[in-house]
């Protein structure tokens, strides 16, 4: 329940002065406060639930998948551990989602300064250009690449999925960039400038190290995207080398192991890590812009 | 020396020299990136729509029979209407759980405040495949729902709920959720608190206030939650396949399978670019709507 | 180095912001552009800076054209309003840095450094950050970063609008001193009219685009140009009127409503001299001994306006004789003086100063007065526009 201190002065349930409703109302208000309060736990209920019982179920004994656990032990995750394919496909993940932000970092930075210091013919056309990949489903862009690879003749390979992957994640860490961007100062590069530094030096030294909380916020925003993509790995996986997502999808199809409770623990812990660390860099104005 | 008292004529001054402004140098890696890994490859999808293709290869020139094919099909027309339907149905859903959520959240400050919201990004931390394991292990047959009917004695036998219709919705709804909790908070803390002030000043119940003062102004900035909750909802695929189990059939599942296990690619193609169309489509058409209804709360007030 | 501006003007797409202008600041002076907002004074030392291009006319240093040069290459010298220190950079490091890009040895680099901060007193803070300095301490610093690079110019826009005003009149006065002691030439933008009378050689008072006078403090105080200027600088009673032929000792009068004021037949400061913007003739000293209103030319008949400072006025009781009746409309306690508005029979309101220890208390709405000219101040007529000349050199 809501805490009456904590209900904002003056909101719809609590409006100093004017006149009281009648009590007629007064009892309506109540009720409807019950319902409009019950959907929205029954939401909360179903938006945590799912996270915190794979958490508890990792710690599950049995040989299949079930709640409420049998007991508790760390069975699954020694399976975990000594699952080469799991294993090897998470490294895979890894350095596909590592090479993929170095690549967006390297890509967005500098086009993200040219947008908010430039101006251009065409420069907000090309700003929503570049963010396409944003507004269109993963599975389309997955098999567009799939299509033209195979068309130009090349063969699929872990280099053909980090630069599928750069392709979807290059809008994060630019909109980020930007947005980090759009607060700098100009006077400092002025000053710069104006002490004989050529643009080189500016970006260097005064820029960069402004943008570093913005840029960690985009990269660690864009290697989680990388990280648990499966739409656009399915299609562009090759053959003997799976991205962890894509292990677990056929993992999951065809039998159902109770090692996927363990890995799923795992990657949810990973995942918090990684946020409260990049907030943490990053600072508060990273949560602003996304 | 000049004298600048007297008539001061804009003209005075020569126009300034326009130096052409082409994109610049530091846009350009990424601008090819896009047009080579993004651009190309989509007009190639949809030239395989409209080229005679047998199965991953190109055989013939321009040619509609793939479209006619999918457009005369019974079964692709029961798909699609099958993946409008649950998107919507999903979309509504949220819009119902959203609500209250996000209208929670405009009335709570602190650290409660600070951890609905965390809750409601709670999603997001995890990816699409350890989404659907959480709801295997909370629908299946020895999961948490079943355990919960059957030692309450509430049922005798374990009830069916995954790898059918309405396990795929639970499971979209949730993930789809925090996208159209976030606008509305936004739609909502944009209304201004006298609204809602007078209305109550008037004695008028905090029902009454809720859908007839606050609900209408919201509409602009639910509509961003809709169209978002709507596409992300129809064009879905992690969850449609492994929620859904083998008999159940999305038109992203369709696709994959045309592209992978059928090697039809010329259908594969042809059916994502019906999906785009129609996605955009209804966009658009709900974007007009909207407007409409906007339109139509202004009048009201 | 002297700077010096030919014909420079900007417009923004069809907004005019700097009508054609020329400039000259000579080898070691402090030149203050001063004028309200808008009236182009920072985009003046920007486009010195480099960072704004003009539309037409050239910048030199010196004998240098630097019109086309980039802004990392003008060897001038900006401090910011902001101050602009690097935030992630220490005090050391900020005054550093312009050496750095120059590529001195690090022996010369710390030596220079150190000179500087001992230049403006802030060596103990060499290895602090900009967020833990006071306004003023900031400034220094900034001060400093700028004069390690030894540039031959030197360009503050508006750098003491940041600070309270205690503060800032010590920073005048320091500042002034410093600069003076390195002995750079300056160019100074403000819209603080007192800061530029106490700091300048000469001030450069802009209006809307273009400069209206070009001239020493004194100069611009007493001696006006327009009525711009002159309501501009330091409060003033602009009275209309008109110059009227005839009167006592052959000269001219200022006639306004039913009073009149005899021009000094002498005061003719001669129109070619002083409309090339030379110095005033030495005769300034003496003239102000006498009373009389002084003016540019010769007193050419027609509509004109008279400045009357308010502490040229002074206030009689209503019994005397000297002097215009009125009655007090307004008052303000400044502390130092108080500051009447006195509304004068058939005539304007006027202004008037009175220091605290010349009266014997407030005078009270309502009350009647007479309204008399300080014998020994000079008064001065505000040349027509068509005449006046606006010396830029």
């Amino acid at each position: 329940m809501v805490q009456a201190d904590q209900l904002e002065r003056g909101a719809v349930g609590g409006a100093p002065g004017g006149v009281p409703p009648a009590p007629r109302t007064r009892a309506a208000d109540a009720g409807w406060r019950i319902i409009l309060h019950g959907v929205a736990a029954i939401g909360l209920i179903m938006l945590v639930v799912p996270t915190l019982i794979i958490i508890i179920t990792s710690f599950d004994t049995r040989n299949f998948i079930g709640f409420p656990p049998a007991g508790f032990a760390l069975e699954r995750f020694d399976r975990l551990v000594h699952d080469q394919a799991i294993i090897d496909a998470a490294v895979t993940s890894l350095s596909v989602a590592v090479a993929a932000v170095l690549l967006d970092v390297v890509l967005a930075v500098p086009a993200a300064i040219a947008f908010v210091r430039r101006e251009f013919a065409g420069k907000s056309f090309l700003l929503a250009f570049l963010q396409i990949p944003l507004m269109l489903p993963g599975i389309v862009i997955g098999i567009a690449l799939l299509i033209f690879i195979s068309t130009i003749g090349i063969d699929l390979s872990l280099g053909m999925l980090v630069l599928g992957h750069v392709v979807l994640t290059f809008p994060f860490v630019l909109r980020i960039t930007m947005s980090r961007m759009e607060r700098a100062d100009i006077a400092l590069e002025e000053a710069a400038r104006n002490l004989g530094a050529s643009r080189l030096v500016v970006f260097g030294r005064i820029q960069l190290p402004y943008l570093a909380p913005g840029i960690v916020a985009g990269a660690a925003f864009a290697f989680l995207s990388s990280f648990d993509n499966l739409t656009v790995s399915l299609f562009l996986t090759p053959v003997g080398d799976m991205t962890l997502p894509v292990h677990l999808f056929f993992l999951m199809r065809y039998d159902l192991d109770p090692v996927v409770a363990a890995v799923a623990t795992v990657q949810v812990l990973a995942t918090l890590t990684i946020i409260v660390v990049g907030l943490r860099v990053a600072g508060e104005d990273a949560i602003v812009s996304t | 020396m000049t004298a600048a008292g007297g008539a001061l004529d804009a003209s005075l001054i020569e126009p300034e020299r326009r130096r052409f402004r082409a994109i610049p140098a530091p846009l350009l890696p990424a601008t090819i990136m896009m047009i080579i890994l993004l651009v190309a490859p989509l007009a190639v999808l949809l030239s395989y729509s409209v080229l005679e293709v047998n199965g991953a290869a190109v055989e013939g020139g321009i040619s509609f029979a793939t479209f006619g094919r999918l457009l005369s099909s019974r079964y692709f027309w029961f798909l699609f209407g099958r993946t409008f339907a649950i998107a919507l149905g999903v979309t509504l859903l949220c819009l119902v759980i959203g609500y209250p959520i996000a209208f929670l959240i405009t009335r709570v400050h602190g650290w409660l405040r600070a951890v609905i919201l965390v809750a409601v990004a709670a999603p997001l931390l995890t990816s699409g495949i350890i989404r659907a394991f959480a709801w295997i292990v909370i629908l299946g047959k020895q999961g948490l729902v079943n355990f919960a009917l059957t030692s309450t004695g509430l049922v005798d036998e374990p009830v069916s709920l995954l790898f059918q219709v309405r396990s795929v919705v639970i499971g979209m709804t949730q993930l789809l959720l925090p996208f159209m909790v976030i606008p509305l908070i936004s739609a909502i803390q944009d209304v201004p608190a006298e609204t809602t002030h007078a209305a109550r000043n008037l004695g008028a119940s905090e029902f009454r206030i809720f859908w007839r003062v606050l609900i209408p102004q919201t509409v602009p900035g639910a509509a961003a939650g809709i169209t978002l909750v709507f596409a992300l909802g129809y064009s879905e695929f992690t969850l449609a396949m492994l929620l859904g189990g083998g008999s159940f059939n999305y038109l992203s599942i369709y696709i994959y399978d045309s592209m992978t296990s059928l090697l039809d690619w010329g259908r594969g193609a042809a059916a994502a670019a019906l999906l785009l169309a129609s996605s955009l489509l209804t966009v658009v058409i709900l974007n007009l709507v909207v407007r409409r209804l906007t339109r139509w709360s202004r009048q009201i007030n | 180095m002297e700077i010096v501006l030919t014909g420079v003007a900007k417009s923004y797409g069809d907004q005019p912001a700097l009508y054609p202008l020329d400039l000259t600041v000579k080898e070691g002076e402090f030149v203050t552009l001063l004028g309200p907002s808008g009236c182009g004074k920072t985009t003046l030392l920007r486009i010195i800076a480099g960072f704004v291009t003009p539309n037409q006319g050239r910048v030199y240093l010196g004998d240098t054209d630097i019109t086309d040069r980039p802004a990392n290459r003008r060897e001038v010298g900006l401090l910011f309003q902001s101050y602009a220190l690097f935030p992630h950079m220490t005090v050391a490091q900020n005054v550093a840095f312009g050496l750095k890009v120059r590529r001195l040895s690090k022996r010369r680099l710390a030596e220079q450094v150190e000179r500087m901060l001992d230049l403006v007193s802030m060596s103990e803070y060499a290895g602090r950050y900009p967020k833990q300095l006071s306004g003023g301490q900031q400034q220094r610093v900034a001060l400093a970063r700028i004069l390690a690079i030894e540039p031959k110019v030197l360009l503050l826009d508006e750098p003491l609008s940041a600070l309270d005003r205690q503060l800032r009149i010590q920073m005048q006065l320091e500042l002034a001193r410093l600069i003076a002691e390195v002995g750079i030439t300056t160019m100074f933008v403000t819209h603080d009219q007192e800061e530029a009378l106490t700091m300048s050689d000469r001030i450069a008072v802009m209006d809307r685009g273009t400069i209206a006078q070009y001239d020493t403090p004194g100069e611009v105080y007493d001696h006006p140009s327009s009525e711009f200027v002159a309501s501009f600088i330091g409060r003033s009673n602009l009275i209309k009127g008109q110059v009227v032929p005839g009167g006592a000792a052959g000269g001219a009068q200022f006639r306004f409503g039913p009073h009149s004021l005899p021009l000094r037949a002498d005061a003719a400061r001669g129109a070619a001299g002083l409309a090339d913007g030379a110095e005033p003739p030495e005769a300034a000293g003496g003239r102000a001994a006498t009373s009389g209103i002084g003016h540019r030319e010769g007193g050419t008949a027609g509509e004109r306006t008279l400045l009357v400072r308010p502490d040229h006025l002074e206030l009689l009781p209503a019994t005397a004789t000297a002097g215009l009746p009125g009655t007090v409309a307004t008052f303000q306690d400044l502390g130092e003086a108080f500051i009447y508005g006195v509304d004068v029979a058939d005539g304007p309101q006027l202004t008037v100063r009175v220091p605290r220890g010349r009266s014997e208390g407030l005078l009270a709405v309502g009350t009647p007065v007479r309204v008399a000219l300080n014998e020994a101040a000079a008064e001065w007529l505000i040349p027509a526009p068509a005449d006046s000349r606006v010396g830029a050199s």
